[in-house]
């Protein structure tokens, strides 16, 4: 499903990624961890389509197309979804109407059947009550006045409408309480069908305690330097991050 | 050199004789008067600081006609269907190139104690009753509309009389034989108490080349109400010249608001003074300049005695080589104290050859005030932009939505549900943001 070979990134001249590669299948869970700097942002970024970066070498496919060539709206269209570690406030922009356009974007470049607002509003309120978000926060600018927890909660619903095919979480831990955490990763547990995929990008092992990953990559220094299951993620938690970017920076 | 100001000294020449009020002494004195100081002020050039980001030199160095010749007007002919503008309530004047047309007004249903007088008409009555409306301005294109008024529309409200329907006063520019240079005039009396609420509207034919001098005096007496919603959508060839005085005394509040959506060169200039302890006046403005268009606003809020509040709120979009101006002054004078005044200017610049010129003044005299200011010129904000496209949305839908963000608090401000809903749509259709409003309509 994705293919990441030999990525190399910078940003101005400095370069964050060296050389990633990565594969993930359909509904595989990998989470990207490593410590701060380490280019995980950038490779969420990167992914998503974000300006800013210049990919100096590698590639990444999507079921086989380049990714690298869309625009960010274009992988949307293709399945790519990000849930961003600041959702942005947009004042001014309701999030309902919001969703709406991005579904009907994503209708539109899959050469599907735009929906109407009654039809909309039906998936809306199916997906309300799936996700638990108080659909008070609807109705309101996107994002705006929003906490910590109801943001992030507000990316997992537009996850849960939107159905991508691949779901990259950057950062969703960050600034969640526990009861906030459990509550998102409820949220993308129910999304998990077996045929999507998630790339949970993550500090800590403690979204992992929710999200149950497959794979565990430990990201330093621009390139993945270790691999394994959910096991790694434990061992990370203990030793930290100190001795493998000893490792990293060996080779 | 000043071509037009050579051909309106000929014109009011031969034609002052028969303006309204001719026959009375007062009326045609205060003409020549103000015919006089225009003449002394002369046409405003891009010498003068408040003029140096409006060149209107194709205005200064044309032909207009300015009186007389109202009988060729083809536009006579016009029903309600062709006007460029949507009448918004059931109380409207509407103006045919200054004149008003009784054909396309209604008027007979307005309550006791709310009048609608055309400035024609007034200006025939009595001079006791006339002169106290017969006020001089010290700048040139506010005297030159006194000088040449032919019609308009005056609102009196009566002591305590709250009105909640809003009256509006259209302005049209026709397609004229030759083009015409309109003097369009509207005055609000609001008596102790009262509160009425009036829609300015300026808009012209396809086809239209005139120009507008508009000139609006809102006095708001001791409690009085006032919102005022001022909205110009002219043609591409159309220039367009406002001038808004605003009188608020004590406990009595107006809100002005001006929405521009251009022509070719807009100028609106919007002055509060504050006269009465307790007086707020609040002022916004949205302005929308593309290729070819100019609009400058020039706000002044005067705060003349102390405890006086004014609170303003203005934003400027700029899209192809359009050039937006906005200049906001403050002035608090002196013994003025406890104060506050508000005052922001956002922008919006959508392309690289736009332009926006955004400058607030203070002048303070007194000691004890509150004043915060804040301008800002920027572009669409790359991280929110990111996001929608990141959801799917494609650039030129990102770029409409986030557009009519930026301008949708203005709008939602307006309180006359009609006016508000054809604001939204205009902002839409000028930002391509179809159907942006389609949840919110679920009701």
């Amino acid at each position: 499903m994705l293919e990441i070979t030999n990525l190399q990134v910078s940003v101005g001249k400095k370069p964050i990624l060296k050389g990633l590669s990565l594969t993930v299948k359909p509904g595989e869970v990998h989470a990207i961890m490593g410590p701060n700097g380490s280019g995980k942002s950038t490779l969420a970024h990167v992914i998503a389509g974000r300006d800013g970066y210049n990919i100096t070498g590698g590639s990444v496919t999507f079921n086989g197309k380049d990714l690298l060539s869309l625009a960010p709206e274009e992988r949307a269209g293709e399945g790519v979804f990000l849930a961003f570690q600041y959702p942005v406030e947009i004042p001014g922009v309701n999030n309902v109407y919001m969703l709406k356009a991005a579904l009907n974007g994503i209708r539109k470049y899959r050469g599907e059947k735009e929906l109407d607002a009654i039809e909309f509003l039906k998936i809306v309120k199916a997906k309300t009550k799936a996700v638990g978000i108080d659909d008070g926060l609807l109705n309101r600018p996107v994002n705006m006045g929003f906490s910590g927890g109801e943001k992030k909660r507000n990316e997992v619903f537009q996850m849960s409408v939107l159905e991508p095919h691949l779901a990259i979480l950057d950062e969703t831990d960050s600034g969640l309480d526990i009861d906030a955490l459990k509550a998102v990763g409820d949220g993308v547990n129910q999304l998990r069908d077996g045929s999507r995929s998630f790339v949970v990008v993550t500090h800590y092992q403690r979204l992992l305690d929710y999200i149950v990953p497959d794979f565990v990559h430990v990201l330093a220094g621009g390139r993945i330097v270790r691999s394994g299951d959910k096991g790694l993620a434990l061992e990370l938690e203990e030793r930290g991050y100190d001795w493998l970017k000893d490792e990293a920076s060996v080779v | 050199m000043n071509l037009l100001s050579d051909q309106l000294a000929e014109q009011f020449q031969q034609h002052a004789g028969t303006l309204p009020g001719a026959g009375k002494p007062r009326v045609a004195d205060f003409r020549r008067e103000a015919f006089t100081r225009f003449e002394k002020i002369g046409m405003p050039t891009l010498r003068q600081e408040d003029w140096k980001y409006t060149d209107i030199r194709p205005l200064r160095e044309s032909n207009y006609i300015a009186l007389g010749d109202h009988e060729s007007v083809a536009s006579n002919k016009l029903t309600q269907a062709d006007l460029p503008f949507p009448i918004l309530s059931s109380h409207v004047a509407v103006f045919l190139d200054g004149i008003f047309n009784s054909d396309l007004s209604s008027l007979d249903t307005l309550p006791w104690g709310v009048t609608c007088t055309t400035i024609a008409d007034f200006l025939q009555r009595d001079g006791d009753e006339v002169a106290p409306f017969l006020n001089q301005f010290d700048t040139a294109f506010p005297a030159l509309n006194c000088a040449l008024v032919e019609d308009g529309m005056l609102v009196q409200v009566a002591a305590g009389v709250n009105f909640n329907e809003p009256i509006q006063a259209l302005y049209v520019n026709t397609v004229s034989p030759g083009a015409r240079l309109n003097s369009a005039r509207l005055i609000i009396s609001a008596s102790a108490n009262s509160e009425v609420t009036i829609i300015e509207s300026h808009a012209s034919v396809a086809g239209s080349t005139n120009a507008t001098n508009a000139l609006t005096e809102i006095n708001a007496e001791t409690g009085a109400n006032v919102s005022h919603y001022r909205i110009q959508i002219d043609n591409a060839s159309c220039h367009h010249i406002g001038n808004v005085y605003v009188a608020v005394a004590n406990d009595a509040s107006v809100n002005t608001y001006s929405f521009a959506f251009g022509g070719a060169i807009t100028r609106i200039d919007v002055n509060a003074d504050l006269i009465g302890r307790g007086a707020h006046v609040t002022m916004n403005g949205l302005f929308m300049v593309n290729d070819g268009q100019h609009i400058d606003h020039h706000t002044r809020v005067r705060h003349r005695v102390g405890e006086t509040t004014s609170s303003e709120n203005y934003k400027g979009i700029a899209d192809g080589n359009g050039r937006g101006v906005f200049n906001g002054k403050i002035l608090v004078e002196q013994d003025a104290q406890k104060i506050e005044a508000l005052q922001s200017s956002k922008n919006l610049l959508l392309s690289d050859n736009a332009e926006i010129d955004t400058k607030p003044e203070l002048e303070i005299y007194a000691d004890d005030v509150k004043c915060a200011h804040g301008a800002t010129v920027g572009q669409l904000d790359e991280d929110a932009f990111f996001y929608l496209r990141s959801r799917g949305i494609d650039e030129q839908t990102a770029r409409s939505i986030l557009t009519f963000a930026f301008a949708a608090d203005i709008a939602a401000s307006v309180t006359v549900a009609p006016l508000r809903e054809w604001l939204e749509r205009i902002i839409m259709t000028r930002t391509h943001a179809a159907g942006i409003n389609e949840i919110d309509d679920r009701g």
